[in-house]
């Protein structure tokens, strides 16, 4: 037998373990619930696979001319070899392509290899620390097969044909037995597939899934995620695609403050769930570990001692309670995610079981929730209180007969005496524009958003519920408000319940007003230097980091950027309920950001969110002072009369 | 052997004190919660027993809590409680309830005249309880963190103190499959209550402040009343007859002007 028919019979025996593998990996995901999905979206992977995970991946380009290089090399090798061993050509050209795509792949491994020398440690070793040398065996391997026949001696052929043997393990084997190929596979699909198929249209999709309240939906008779098996199977084979490069952990807040969360490790225990049946084992209580994963450990919490099956509880056998209860559900690990993960979902799904099936919350959790559904309020206040700050400023509360352009929804903040003034300073503004508007008053409830976050899907759609029969029984065009977690639910979250809605961050409202000319401002006399913090459900949840800026240069001050801002802005700790299941870490998140304010010398720490007043004026010491873009905005109207 | 068969918890309507909603009393949910712990334990079978209207949202509150099931004695808005309750309570080999309720006449009397009129002792302000092979001892609350171990006879009444260690866990799953459950014969008794038929209920505007006779005392002395009862100051009353100790007090409160009458 020849060479060449050698390589036709690897090439095919490849083939046939991949497909096995594949089946194999497939059953692992279908062991998931049943989800919506459509199959024409395979034809969609090329154009996601270009435009949507490149624009994450083109972040890092060093690692995106890498993973050209290396993929794309390799994808036309294969192609090639399926064309002419697959089919038995034996064309030399082709050889001659074979050979190019090769190299280009060689260069592109030489550089993962480069980058591994010196890997920094959000990126796992283990499994992957051999890519670098497969990847190599199976490119060299083909590279010298491909050389014209003459110049191959017969032992060098062998060698080389025991590399690309040794090469052709990792993908052919290495998929289905779930090792770190099967990313490659696992990814394409998951962009057919993806749980959220509006990222794809360039749209944000941060509004989580309402679950259904009024049945026992599961047969196992719980709420929300008990065990792997309780993901969507679109979920589970999300989870496989993680290619462990650790951008989540390096973007975690939680992870940066020492507390017992690494989104990475979080997938990837999921990973170890999912792939195990306690089934298939003779030992029925048999259970896969974490050992070897090999990448930074949830800050505190030793690797090895965990594990979990498929239809095991994953709490806390598998994972810890403190590690979900650690997430401000700030989403910067999604933002961060090249392979598209959904992290945020998973870790509330997880949240919904503990909270609405075992009732088990740590710190004030519990007291939070109680107050929500026995007042409507986080801090268990009377809901008339919540507009005292307004007593003395002549504004109309709405009613139903009264018509009014925009409704000013307050939140919770409204009973928080430092947020009052944010709350003054954009009445001012709004009646400065002459703009035609009134407070909620006491109709208004709280919007539910914190329960939500908590996992209490039951006392969200409740508070959902009753807010939308207030909403839809007054008349107004637009609702204002000052605080992002409002706005994300009234906006995102309401629609599910019927409730639709233009929602405005008070930033946006006042920067269209500024623009038109409506609202005249002066110019700020704030000589210090001046930087401005993203609120996570501002920036990332919705979209929004123009019209704050934009109103800050309006009135002639600077923005001098943090290390993270934006849409990449970094976390307060303020969010996901954080603060009230208060798990302990090294430092404090907000201690973080503040930090990030003094690095570049900022004096004025500019917000949009009554979360983030309070987490960062609650840091202790010498620290910048934190003004709303309302105060800083308000009191350029003083100067002008 | 145990000597516990039947253990029945009393829950009572609560009501949040600003938004008027109706609500568990977190004083009986912790009781509740002891009692459903201990029955566990023990194998006992625990029952959660309320008298008043089966529809009151509240009740639901107590099935997230854990009940499982409420048994509910409907009655109407002016029945005493007391004596509907004590034939409902043959059975128990122990009752628990908590200190006070959080609405109606909201006297803490409750556990004293039911312990009365079935005849069975009674331990107030307990934190936890341990079963014992023909008794239970209960670790009792006093002031300035001072505990005593009581040990009682059963069956008996015992009432928790609003500040016995037990968390409770609100899940919306057992409040959705939990069962309320109306008791087939209505009691009708012939004692009506004073409060259902002359009061009226409103959420309060204010905090209720507490009495107290203003003290002028060091940093110090301030710190060792709040941790020793010795130097607390005052009296103990232990001689005479009790009008002339409720004499005593109403002299106290008058020296303080705590009373204008
Ligand atoms: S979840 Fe995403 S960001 Fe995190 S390690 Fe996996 S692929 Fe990287
Ligand atoms: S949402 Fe934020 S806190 Fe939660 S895991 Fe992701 S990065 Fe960490």
């Amino acid at each position: 037998m020849s060479i060449q028919h050698l390589i036709t019979l690897l090439f095919w025996l490849a083939t046939a373990t991949l497909l096995a593998g594949l089946w194999r990996r497939s059953q692992l995901w279908r062991q998931g619930q049943s989800a919506d999905f459509s199959w024409i979206n395979l034809l969609a992977i090329p154009k996601r696979y270009f435009v949507d995970l490149h624009h994450v991946v083109s972040r890092e380009p060093f690692i995106a001319r890498t993973h050209v290089a290396t993929a794309g090399g390799a994808v036309a090798a294969l192609i090639l070899v399926a064309i002419n061993y697959g089919l038995m050509l034996y064309w030399n050209v082709l050889n001659w392509a074979i050979l190019i795509a090769t190299a280009i792949m060689l260069v592109g491994v030489f550089f993962v290899w480069l980058r591994r020398r010196n890997a920094p440690s959000r990126l796992s070793r283990g499994a992957w620390s051999r890519l670098p040398y497969s990847l190599a065996a199976f490119a060299i391997g083909l590279l010298v097969l491909s050389l014209p026949v003459s110049v191959l001696a017969g032992s060098v052929a062998v060698l080389a044909l025991i590399l690309l043997m040794a090469g052709s393990a990792e993908l052919a084997l290495g998929i289905g037995l779930g090792g770190p190929m099967k990313h490659a596979i696992a990814g394409l699909l998951h962009l057919a597939f993806h749980p959220r198929q509006q990222r794809f249209n360039g749209k944000l999709s941060t509004a989580l899934k309402p679950i259904a309240l009024d049945v026992i939906t599961l047969e196992n008779q719980e709420f929300g995620i008990s065990k792997p098996s309780d993901f969507k199977w679109n979920q589970l084979l999300g989870f496989d695609a993680c290619v462990q490069c650790g951008k989540c952990e390096a973007a975690c807040p939680a992870f940066a403050a020492g507390q017992p969360l690494n989104p990475k490790k979080l997938i990837q225990d999921l990973v170890v769930g999912f792939s195990h049946d306690e089934k298939s084992s003779h030992d029925k209580n048999s259970k896969g570990t974490d050992a070897k994963f090999a990448g930074s450990p949830y800050p505190g919490m030793p690797i090895g001692e965990h594990s979990g099956s498929i239809h095991a509880p994953i709490v806390p056998s598998l994972i810890e309670a403190e590690t979900l209860w650690s997430c401000t559900t700030c989403r910067a690990c999604v933002q961060e995610c090249p392979m598209l993960i959904e992290h945020v979902d998973a870790i509330v799904g997880l949240r919904r079981n503990l909270t609405l099936t075992k009732g088990e919350l740590p710190g004030s959790a519990p007291q939070t929730l109680e107050n929500l559904r026995q007042t409507a309020t986080v801090g268990g206040f009377d809901r008339k209180a919540r507009y005292y700050w307004a007593v003395d400023l002549n504004v109309k509360t709405i009613a139903p007969n009264i018509p009014v352009d925009i409704l000013l929804i307050a939140g919770e903040g409204a009973f928080d005496m430092r947020y009052q003034r944010t709350l003054r300073a954009l009445v001012k503004l709004l009646k400065a524009a002459k703009v035609d508007f009134a407070l909620m008053g006491e109709y208004e409830r709280d919007t539910g958003d914190t329960a939500r976050r908590l996992g209490d899907e039951a006392t969200f759609q409740k508070l959902a519920k009753l807010n939308i029969e207030t909403l839809n029984s007054l008349s107004f065009k637009r609702i204002v408000t000052a605080d992002p977690h409002v706005l994300h639910s009234l906006k995102n979250e309401y629609a599910a319940f019927g409730g639709n809605y233009e929602v405005l961050h008070h930033s946006t409202l006042l920067a269209q007003l500024a623009a038109s000319g409506q609202l005249k401002l002066g110019k700020s006399d704030e000589t210090r230097k001046l930087t401005y913090h993203d609120p996570c459900y501002l920036g990332r949840y919705n979209g929004e980091t123009e019209s704050p800026r934009a109103l800050l240069k309006s009135i002639g001050i600077q923005v001098n950027e943090m290390e993270r801002s934006g849409m990449r802005g970094r976390c307060c700790g303020g969010g996901g309920g954080a603060p009230l299941t208060d798990i302990p870490g090294k430092q404090r998140i907000p201690d973080i950001r503040i930090a990030d304010a003094r690095t570049i010398g900022a004096e004025v720490v500019a917000v949009g969110c009554p979360q983030c007043t309070a987490m960062l004026e609650g840091v202790v010491g010498n620290r910048p002072e934190i003004l709303d873009i309302a105060q800083l905005l308000a009191s350029t109207l003083e100067l002008e009369s | 052997m145990n000597i516990i068969k039947h253990i029945t918890t009393l829950v009572s309507a609560g009501r949040h004190p600003v938004s008027g909603e109706p609500r568990h009393c977190h004083n009986d949910s912790l009781a509740m919660t002891i009692g459903l712990d201990m029955a566990k334990s023990i194998s006992a079978k625990h029952h959660v027993l309320h008298a008043g209207n089966p529809d009151n949202k509240a009740l639901s509150e107590y099935l997230a809590l854990g009940a499982g099931q409420i048994d509910v004695i409907p009655i109407s808005d002016d029945t005493d409680v007391v004596d509907c309750l004590a034939t409902q309570l043959n059975h128990a080999d122990l009752i628990l309830t908590g200190s006070r309720a959080e609405s109606g006449e909201d006297s803490s009397l409750l556990p004293y005249l039911l312990a009365e009129k079935i005849g069975i002792p009674l331990v107030v302000n307990a934190l936890a309880i341990k079963v014992k092979a023909n008794t239970i001892e209960v670790l009792q609350f006093l002031p300035k963190g001072k505990r005593r171990h009581v040990t009682v006879k059963l069956p008996a009444i015992i009432a928790i103190h609003p500040l016995a260690p037990a968390s409770l866990k609100f899940s919306y799953a057992r409040q959705i499959s939990g069962a309320i459950k109306t008791l087939l014969v209505p009691y009708t008794s012939t004692s009506t209550s004073v409060h259902k038929t002359q009061w009226q209920t409103l959420a309060s505007i204010r905090k209720p402040i507490k009495l107290k006779a203003p003290e002028n005392k060091s940093g110090h002395d301030r710190m060792m009343s709040a941790i020793s009862s010795e130097s607390k100051g005052g009296a103990v009353v232990n001689n005479g007859n009790s009008v002339e100790k409720a004499q005593v007090i109403l002299g106290y409160l008058r020296e303080h002007r705590l009373i204008n009458f």
